[in-house]
């Protein structure tokens, strides 16, 4: 919204402050001022002229030129000019050789076809006025002839854009006087009050408009006037500019008036042509019908939209724009002045929906006071008059109201306002402050403060004693508090171990193992996960309204957006690796949302000599140290049985990575199939955790074990077993096997052969005694034991 | 100076040129070879000729001279072997920069997380995630957020069938985090948020914010401003100039907006960073909280702006392509 400090200059002093310094103060105490503007016009030789000739021309190539006859303080003037409203007796403004007009455009005296053109007869958009560039400008009569433009405009203005966005709870501000009294506020100034009739005061005895409201809780207040106004009417050239500069063109005196009072008070209001009226109602729209608006276009209104009938015809769509059937003509004398209050959301949902967000609807949505609608008619009307003096009244002021709100009474406490904000602010300078801008405040008997809120202030706005507090401070200055620290809070917070162990998992896979993190889309895309061949074992979280028709199901696993970004990135480099901490979702079979977090990765490696099994280890490195780091002895990696498989990416080398019993995520290498869909040849490794299920305290703690002062004796075996059976199952057997002088043991080579259906694994196993050295003899009864064991639990021992 | 002394001089003077193994070899054979100078020098010398005495004095003028050059190269061979000699003993060039590197990278949103939990934390935060499709009362109701308010639109809101929204926003965790946590509470939520807009380079659907909650008796506005300069001072690592200014949020009041002072393109002027506010009083009440005892204050950093502010990021649509260019350029100095 712009405000214009002339037209703040009605209200209010503005002397001695420069543009820079009042954006600044608003933007500190008020709202957001996006950009200050400085607008001039050039108004050397223009004035007004009477027009006392038209001679139509006849010029090839120049249809509709005439030849014009002014006069002007200098005497008479030819002009040229093509403006379908070039009328004899018409007063409007004339350029006189050496004016600059907009653009920098200068007028100099010319001839066409034979035609002296002394002086140029312009529009409002050659005069920067307004825009309109169809038509001359047209002054009213009275005016005269000689009058410089400089005196029928404020040449100089500043213009202050505000952002929307911060005005969204203050309805009150939508217009220039709101701004004029926030200002007389901060700079400590007084607001003078709106200018307005008191005819409508008044009880003239004249007669009602037949009005009624059928859906009062959503239009809680509803006037008609009907006025009387002169066919000759034209709209104050200083009222047309600034308009003009706030970004609405001019029409028509009424519609001009209606728009001054909306921008200046923030009340929208309608006139009506009342010819093509009878009795006001104002109603749901009742069923889905088409209506014509004001522009001409035709509104797909429902059942549930507020409309503004004329017996049952609609003539305005409540708060959003009027009909094309009621509107003001050339010809209209006879007017109907509605002036109403709306509720916000109604009119909200009915413009979003039909994608016609009026100047009177954004005002609408802001959920604004009954005070202005109440006041808005009287200053309508006092304008009216101004412009057209023989402008009557010829109703009362007929009014359909639910009942008047009562004036809200807030209590602060003694010393509330110094502890919330941090500084002291006394109750007399918050009363100082409360009342520069027309709150009511009275010191209580209890020292606190009495606020009476005022009736501009809308319904929600201010409600407690913390929108008070809000008010107080911002006037007060936010910069006049001093930061101060909260006082020291002598206890450590909580560790979230699930987040330091995602961030333990990152710098393992980034620091050490070369990953790129990235991130990837909450949901699949249907196209992707189809053209991979996926079809998800869960039942979907899906979004009701998302992007693209094909993005509407919540991922329930990382591996399917990851391998379309690694198939984006395939030309990008041969060989690549990324991951991705996220979130997965599914609903369970009970109907309950299921959320949670995966760490999953792809390795991909393009270059056709690569050993996917290379791979493979590496990557199963990375998480065993993942594993490892979060304190835990190892992960086990056990095959995943064909019926196991849920995944395309899933083949004979996939397997389950266990803490113990518990799965905690599973790893392989993408099948080949998969590679010539996503990728240029080579092969790639997947996996994904359960991130969470690895995450331990912050700072685990082995247990540290002294050193043996006694030697050992360390054994080596090698045992031959099934690779059907896979490694993990030899090493659960062996886990079994429990001996007093066993002190450790573990995997130190393997060896398979290609073909061959058993595979060689060599253990070491170190013996040892914490009482003495280790004999012969001891050796010998562990070597037993061990063959025992391994004889009962079927594992082949080929050492001897 | 003999002619065998100027050849001794001359084998010194070559020598201590720092010559590389191979060159001490050709050396050692010019000067003590079968044809080298020493021996070139005896055949000038017609031993017949001379007396016993005279060929004694001669022999070992000799002897002295192939002692002194053997001594100078063993010398010159011993420096080098022990690497303070300037002998090039060298088949590469260790000057050339490594090729490759074994370093991944982090990704920027994580980089700033990570770094703002660290301070938060110095501070007596606790971090807390929580979950991405919450229940319209956490992410609407319990934020004072009229039903009617247009953020619920569906044109704002990711709605799920199940009833519940994708989080528009980290302040949907405030609720659970007052209860699960109770009283006095110091905590951080940092997250992906999702709204349903047009992406363009400064909208996309899918972004990061981290929220800040800090609720205790007598928490003031002063406080506010005294913790947000503090993260913002170590974020940039300087005496960082912030203002406050009037902003709303149905979930504060007063709402703020956060400025802080800072250079674009060599023009200092204020930059809008982050909303914050005193949480409102219906807030505390929806978690069970006695408004008139406990006040608290709540921010919303957004992670995906403050990264494109950090890293000088100008398309936030980047952040979630998974692009290796954009991705490879965040090394993990975390």
């Amino acid at each position: 919204m712009k405000i214009s400090l002339n037209w703040i200059s009605d209200f209010l002093d503005v002397s001695g402050v420069s543009a820079e310094e009042f954006g600044d103060r608003i933007t500190i105490h008020t709202a957001e001022v996006d950009e200050i503007e400085d607008v001039s016009i050039a108004t050397a030789k223009i004035a007004s002229v009477l027009i006392t000739d038209v001679e139509p021309l006849d010029i090839p190539g120049r249809p509709g030129l005439t030849k014009v006859t002014v006069q002007s303080a200098q005497g008479p003037a030819t002009s040229l000019c093509g403006a379908p409203n070039v009328r004899k007796g018409m007063v409007t403004l004339a350029a006189f050789p050496g004016a600059t007009l907009a653009m920098g455009k200068s007028v100099q005296a010319g001839e066409i076809s034979g035609v002296q053109s002394e002086c140029m007869l312009c529009s409002a958009k050659e005069l920067d006025l307004w825009d309109n560039h169809d038509v001359i400008v047209e002054l009213p009569a009275a005016i005269g002839i000689g009058v410089p433009l400089s005196d029928l405009v404020q040449a100089n203005d500043t213009l202050l854009e505000i952002d929307n966005k911060s005005l969204t709870h203050r309805p009150d501000l939508w217009g220039q006087y709101g701004f004029a009294r926030e200002l007389a506020g901060i700079l400590g100034r007084e607001l003078a009050p709106l200018d307005v009739s008191d005819a409508l005061s008044s009880d003239a005895g004249l007669p009602a408009v037949e009005i009624a409201v059928d859906a009062p809780e959503v239009c809680p207040y509803f006037s008609a006037t009907r006025l009387s106004v002169p066919q000759e009417r034209v709209t104050p050239l200083r009222l047309r500019h600034r308009l003009g500069l706030v970004s609405s063109s001019s029409r028509d005196l009424l519609v001009d008036v209606s728009n001054y009072v909306q921008f200046e008070l923030g009340q929208p209001s309608h006139c009506f042509d009342a010819r093509k009226l009878s009795a006001l109602r104002v109603a749901k729209a009742g069923k889905d019908r088409t209506f014509v608006s004001l522009d001409d276009e035709e509104q797909n209104v429902v059942a549930d939209d507020l409309m503004i009938f004329s017996d049952d015809e609609p003539v305005g769509l409540a708060g959003v724009i009027g009909g094309a059937n009621s509107r003001i003509e050339a010809d209209t004398q006879d007017v109907l002045l509605e002036c109403a209050n709306f509720d916000g959301t109604q009119i909200r949902r009915t413009a979003s929906r039909l994608g016609l967000r009026t100047d009177a609807s954004q005002r609408y949505e802001k959920k604004l006071p009954i005070a202005f609608a109440e006041t808005a008619p009287s200053r309508i009307l006092k304008l009216l008059q101004d412009a057209a003096p023989d402008t009557a009244v010829t109703s009362s002021l007929t009014v359909a109201r639910t009942a008047k709100p009562a004036t809200r009474h807030i209590h602060i406490a003694p010393g509330a306002l110094s502890r919330r904000a941090g500084a002291e602010i006394t109750e007399a300078k918050a009363q100082t402050l409360l009342h520069s801008i027309g709150f009511g405040c009275d010191i209580a008997a209890d020292g606190g403060l009495d606020v009476a809120v005022p009736d501009f202030r809308g319904q929600a706005d201010v409600t407690n004693w913390e929108d008070i507090s809000e008010e107080v401070m911002r006037l007060f200055g936010y910069h006049n508090i001093t930061p101060t620290m909260p006082a020291p809070q002598l206890r450590t917070p909580d560790f979230n171990n699930d987040i330091r162990g995602q961030h333990r998992a990152r710098r393992i896979l980034s620091q050490s193992y070369g990953f790129a993190e990235v991130k990837t889309y909450g949901w699949f895309s249907k196209d992707w996960t189809a053209k991979i061949g996926y079809t998800r074992p869960t039942k979907p979280l899906t979004i009701v309204n998302p992007r693209g028709v094909d993005t509407s199901d919540m991922r329930d696993t990382l591996i399917p957006n990851l391998l379309m970004i690694a198939s984006e990135n395939r030309r990008q480099q041969q060989a690549f690796r990324v991951y991705e901490v996220g979130k997965a979702f599914w609903m369970d079979d009970a109907g309950d949302k299921q959320e949670h977090n995966r760490l999953s990765g792809v390795l991909v490696n393009q270059r056709k000599k690569a050993s996917a099994q290379d791979s493979f280890f590496e990557v199963r490195r990375a998480l065993e140290d993942i594993a490892r780091a979060g304190s835990h002895p190892r992960l086990d990696a056990w095959r995943l049985d064909a019926g196991q498989h849920d995944a395309p990416w899933q083949d004979g080398t996939a397997v389950a990575l266990k803490l113990g019993d518990e799965v905690v995520g599973s790893m392989g290498v993408l099948p080949q199939t998969l590679v010539r869909t996503c990728f240029e040849g080579g092969h790639a490794i997947w996996f994904e955790l359960h991130i969470d299920a690895l995450a331990q305290d912050q700072y685990p703690s082995p247990t540290f074990e002294g050193d043996n002062l006694f030697p050992g004796s360390r054994q080596d075996f090698t045992f031959s077993w099934p690779v059907s059976e896979g490694y993990s199952k030899l090493q659960a057997v062996l886990s079994g096997f429990d001996h007093p002088i066993l002190a450790d043991w573990r995997l130190v080579d393997a060896y398979h052969k290609s073909g061959e259906t058993h595979a060689n694994y060599t253990f070491l196993f170190q013996v040892q005694r914490a009482d003495r050295t280790i004999t012969s003899d001891d050796i010998a009864d562990f070597r037993a034991d061990l063959l025992q064991f391994l004889e009962q639990n079927k594992v082949e021992n080929l050492s001897s | 100076m003999s002619k065998l002394d100027n050849i001794v001089a001359q084998c010194e003077a070559s020598i201590s040129q720092g010559l590389d193994e191979q060159a001490l070899k050709q050396l050692k054979a010019a000067y003590l070879g079968r044809n080298g100078a020493i021996a070139e020098y005896r055949q000038t010398i017609d031993f017949a000729s001379l007396t016993p005495e005279q060929r004694g004095a001669v022999g070992k003028e000799l002897n002295q001279a192939t002692g002194k050059i053997e001594k100078a190269l063993a010398d010159a061979r011993a420096s080098m072997s022990s690497g303070g000699g300037n002998a090039q003993a060298i088949a590469f060039d260790p000057t050339l920069p490594p090729m490759t590197s074994g370093i991944g990278a982090i990704h920027p949103i994580t980089a700033a997380q990570i770094e703002i939990e660290d301070i938060f934390r110095g501070m007596g935060f606790r971090t807390y995630n929580g979950d991405e499709a919450v229940s319209e009362f956490k992410n609407f109701d319990a934020l004072n957020i009229p039903s009617d308010h247009p953020a619920r639109d569906m044109q704002d809101t990711f709605w799920l069938e199940n009833g519940m929204v994708l989080r528009t926003h980290t302040s949907s965790m405030q609720n659970e985090a007052i209860r699960k946590f109770g009283l006095p509470l110091r905590a951080i939520f940092p997250g992906r948020c999702y709204r349903n807009e047009a992406t363009d380079a400064t909208h996309e659907n899918t972004f990061y914010q981290l929220e800040g909650l800090y609720i205790d008796e007598n928490v003031s506005v002063a406080n506010l401003i005294a913790v947000m300069k503090e993260l913002l001072d170590q974020v940039f690592g300087m005496d960082v100039k912030v203002r406050l200014r009037p902003g709303y949020f149905p979930f504060v009041e007063p709402g703020f907006e956060l400025d802080f002072w800072t250079e674009i393109n060599g023009k200092w002027r204020w930059l809008e960073l982050m909303p914050c506010g005193m949480v409102h009083r219906e807030v505390l009440i929806n978690a069970d909280v006695d408004p008139d005892r406990y006040s608290g204050f709540a921010f919303g950093l957004g992670l995906t702006r403050l990264a494109m502010l950090k890293f000088g990021v100008q398309d936030a649509r980047m952040f979630n392509k998974g692009s290796l260019s954009f991705a490879q350029q965040f090394t993990a100095t975390i």
